[in-house]
């Protein structure tokens, strides 16, 4: 496919598809309702379904019982609509479905706002709903990688049995940029677990089941989720570092504000000051190690956590950094987006400190 | 006095009739006519032409837009202040409808006074062989022909804006006026401009030997943050 230019949400349902997602249940929230507008013509034209569901709730319920089938089939919402899908998604990580689910952040909390924001990442990284399980969560920067992470988060979740999830932003969602959608080699995994009929009897049948009545056996399903969360964190890391040469500093951002935080990158070089950014690709699993070697280089005299929320990246920052440098917060409330040079300020104010 | 001239643009979400809205706006008001904006989106809730009130209004032009555009609440809503284009205290009228057929309908209201001043109206179809959505002959027929049956109204113009973002090229441009051309034999619509980056439509010109339909006519960026560069 040539290159188009496409609208963020646009363009992640279309990667979506070209991924083999053949089943989307959704709801309309602002600013993502392209996603589900565009699967509403999209599907029928590929043999796919498409439904709008009655609410949050029943969409995420959707998704529970199509994927449990083995298909690939997704949701999408932004965050007040994104917190309703909360109980369905940790039924569907414990029940071991795999799964894909957007969010496209919007202000909050509470109904909050329509306009952009980073504020959902505790919920997609650290639970969200309730009891003891993980997101696969990818963070794209571009629309361009927002498709190319749609492919890797079908598969990825196919392969482990898990959730996984675009974590996008307002701006993501909502602008347009070049795109190309590239063909995907669709890998078909072990699916003997899909509730798929039992009429031949040759394979023990198969449930889809997240209630456990013994002690021992909720206390099993815990623990193999455990163990698959921990091969994910060891096998599935993704992370961009950037101008990472012997800096003076570090920018930590991700998605689209690391973006703009690359733009400050660019204008402290021309003013001789070298600094360096790590941008989490997976927010979940978090690129620990990136930030433990960066800590550990002499140049780096400290980190400056670049987000539009109140101080939650920051936290997996200062994880990574383990207290060796000095951790600072450029943050933005509000939905009001940080500017390249509002960033570069605040490096030149940590320069200048003694 | 009521002989305001009015440029309506329409088209398909990113064909870029808000880059051109802000164009038309600010030429006209630089040429010394009093000018006004009206953004008529009821669908798209960011990188609406209202966005850039303070600087239209720095230019001396009237923004007439919902109250609720760009704020953190996502409602349809079209100003009841745009019936003022029509009493014929501007030179000229710039209306930014929102992209695709459901952007149109907004425009479907206006068809009485519209009809009442068809003489000095040009209704544009901006068109960007880009988007997926219109990217051949039967897709731009379409979407024209429900903008027209939603907007209730007939397109005079075809606008060439096809562009690739910060990707955009000469070349593109004239895989864009190959399909405008065409689109214009078909449906018997005159191509009116050629817009883009100045640079890329010299090129154009160059590209094309001069032999292309309608008027080059350069345009200034201004909705896409530069950050988006990286």
């Amino acid at each position: 496919m040539a290159r188009v230019l496409m609208k963020g949400n646009e363009a992640i349902a279309e990667a979506a598809i070209a991924a083999g997602c053949r089943f989307f249940f959704g709801y309309p929230i602002t600013p993502q309702s392209e996603v589900p507008e565009y699967f509403s013509i999209r599907m029928p034209e590929v043999g796919g379904t498409f439904v709008q569901a009655e609410s949050e709730v029943a969409a995420v319920n959707m998704l529970y019982g199509a994927a449990g089938t083995g298909v690939r089939a997704m949701t999408s919402s932004s965050s007040p609509g994104f917190s309703l899908k909360q109980e369905g998604i940790s039924y569907i990580a414990c029940a071991e479905i795999p799964a894909v689910v957007v969010n496209i952040m919007r202000g909050g909390p509470g109904l909050g706002s329509i306009q952009a924001s980073q504020a959902d990442y505790f919920q997609a990284t650290k639970g969200g709903g309730h009891g003891d399980y993980r997101l696969l969560v990818y963070a794209p920067a571009s629309i361009q990688e927002a498709c190319d992470l749609m492919a890797t988060a079908f598969d990825r979740s196919q392969k482990y049995r898990c959730v996984s999830m675009i974590l996008g932003d307002g701006m993501l969602g909502q602008m347009m940029e070049p795109v190309e959608i590239k063909p995907v080699e669709v890998k078909q995994y072990d699916n003997s677990w899909a509730t798929v009929g039992w009429a031949d009897k040759s394979r023990p049948r198969a449930v889809v089941n997240s209630l456990y009545i013994t002690h021992e056996e909720l206390g099993a399903v815990n623990k193999r989720l455990q163990a698959k969360y921990k091969e994910i964190a060891a096998n599935e890391v993704m992370v961009e570092e950037f101008n990472m040469d012997q800096p003076e500093f570090v920018i930590v951002a991700f998605g689209t504000v690391a973006r703009i935080a690359k733009n400050a990158v660019a204008k402290l070089k021309e003013q001789g000051i070298n600094v360096g950014l790590i941008r989490p690709i997976t927010v979940w699993p978090f690129p620990y190690c990136s930030l433990e070697k960066a800590a550990a280089m002499n140049s780096v005299k400290g980190f400056l956590t670049v987000e539009v929320s109140a101080g939650q990246l920051v936290e997996d920052v200062r994880l990574g950094v383990n207290g060796k440098k000095p951790v600072e917060l450029h943050n933005t409330l509000g939905s009001v987006y940080p500017t390249p040079d509002e960033i570069v300020e605040s490096i030149l104010a940590l320069k200048g400190r003694k | 006095m009521a002989n305001t001239k009015y440029d309506i643009l329409v088209g398909n979400y990113g064909s870029g009739k808000t880059e051109i809205a802000l164009n038309f706006a600010l030429d006209g008001a630089a040429q010394g006519k009093k000018t006004v904006l009206v953004d008529l989106d009821i669908v798209n809730p960011y990188f609406r032409s209202s966005a850039k009130r303070l600087l239209l209004e720095e230019a001396g032009i009237m923004v007439i837009a919902s109250e609720f555009a760009n704020t953190g609440i996502d409602l349809p809503l079209v100003s009841a202040e745009t019936a003022r284009i029509f009493t014929g205290e501007f030179d000229y009228a710039v209306i930014d409808v929102g992209g695709d057929p459901v952007g149109a309908t907004a425009l479907g209201r206006y068809k009485i006074e519209l009809g009442k001043i068809a003489d000095r109206l040009n209704t544009n179809f901006v068109l960007n062989a880009s988007r997926p959505q219109t990217i051949d002959l039967p897709a731009v027929r379409k979407m024209l022909e429900l903008i027209e049956a939603r907007g209730r109204v007939k397109m005079n113009w075809l606008i060439n804006n096809t562009n690739l973002a910060n990707e955009s090229s000469p070349e593109n441009l004239l895989t864009g006026q190959r399909l405008v051309e065409e689109v214009s034999r078909e449906l018997d619509i005159p191509v009116r401009y050629i817009t883009g980056r100045a640079d890329i439509l010299e090129k154009f010109r160059e590209l094309t030997g001069a032999e292309f339909k309608g008027e080059l006519r350069p345009i200034v960026m201004r909705m896409r943050p530069g950050w988006q560069d990286y």
